[in-house]
């Protein structure tokens, strides 16, 4: 429950972030409706024991009780066991997900002719054991997610599991890596 | 398993995004008895927090789940398919495109080099 709603007030924070540079009454009536949901979040934690932190630097959300984790931490949480791995693949793969050039450079590769003048040819190129080595993390972290699903919403996933057995043997196959989980099931 | 190490990544991605995606259709609420019940049964946090906001958290849980099942259903076709979203940097229509990003195998890059 404190989770989601520190997620809510992450999203109450990136709005405010917006309407800050907006003109009008609606985007003041707007932002003003925020604030009020603060406050009202604030006052719930405070009946069940949980403080709303007011960051005193205005680009740091509120948040009730301790700071929420990063993503790194939730994604190193989520993809293994093994402390280090998931950060790791957040560091390999952020700068591909945000479409930043060194990050998608390493995909990039000679091509084979030449082309008019004023036209560039560009090829991405990768194998598959290097690509399945990369994505592991999605996954690692997909398995991750039906473990919980079963043991939070007590969901029936024998079905599932099965066919996240068939895509974990699948990766770690290709990705050279001998048996890529899910990690979490007893 | 079949030769095409790509296809296969991308079929099995498929698979799980199809069956988790039934999972969560079938499913929908928490069983009775699970710890998501418990925590909603009778919504002991409503109040300031909204009406009901137990239930608040299973519509994240959803929605992040449906979420996961479309990138992954996207990464699966791409992968079975060798073929990637099509670039917005392209010559004339009818021409051959200027940026492509097909995936290649260890032999055709291999034969390219």
């Amino acid at each position: 429950m404190r989770r989601n709603l520190n997620y809510d007030l992450l999203a109450i924070h990136e709005d405010l972030n917006m309407l800050r540079s907006m003109d009008g009454q609606e985007a003041i009536d707007k932002a003003a409706r925020h604030r009020e949901r603060i406050d009202a979040i604030g006052r719930g934690g405070h009946e069940h024991n949980i403080e709303l932190v007011r960051p005193r630097k205005g680009y740091t959300a509120c948040h009730l009780g301790e700071k929420p984790p990063g993503a790194m931490t939730i994604i190193d949480k989520s993809a293994s066991r093994t402390s280090g791995v998931g950060s790791r693949y957040q560091q390999l793969l952020s700068s591909v997900a945000h479409g930043q050039l060194h990050g998608l450079s390493r995909f990039l590769i000679h091509a084979p002719s030449p082309t008019d003048p004023g036209k560039v040819i560009v090829q991405m190129s990768i194998a598959d054991h290097d690509l399945a080595l990369h994505l592991l993390a999605g996954p690692l972290c997909a398995s991750t997610l039906v473990e919980h699903l079963r043991w939070f919403f007590g969901w029936d996933t024998s079905e599932l599991d099965r066919i996240t057995l068939v895509m974990m043997h699948t990766w770690g196959r290709i990705a050279g890596v001998p048996y890529a989980g899910p990690e979490l099931t007893a | 398993m079949s030769s095409d190490a790509f296809a296969d990544l991308g079929r099995s991605l498929s698979q799980f995004a199809e069956g988790l995606r039934s999972l969560v259709d079938v499913n929908k609420r928490p069983a009775a008895g699970s710890p998501a019940d418990k925590e909603a049964s009778g919504e002991p946090y409503a109040g300031d927090w909204g009406g009901h906001p137990s239930r608040d958290v299973f519509a994240t849980v959803l929605m992040t789940s449906w979420s996961c099942t479309d990138h992954l259903a996207v990464a699966g076709a791409v992968l079975e398919q060798h073929h990637g979203i099509s670039s917005l940097l392209h010559a004339h229509a009818g021409r051959r495109r200027v940026s492509r990003n097909r995936l290649l195998s260890d032999r055709a890059r291999h034969r390219i080099a």
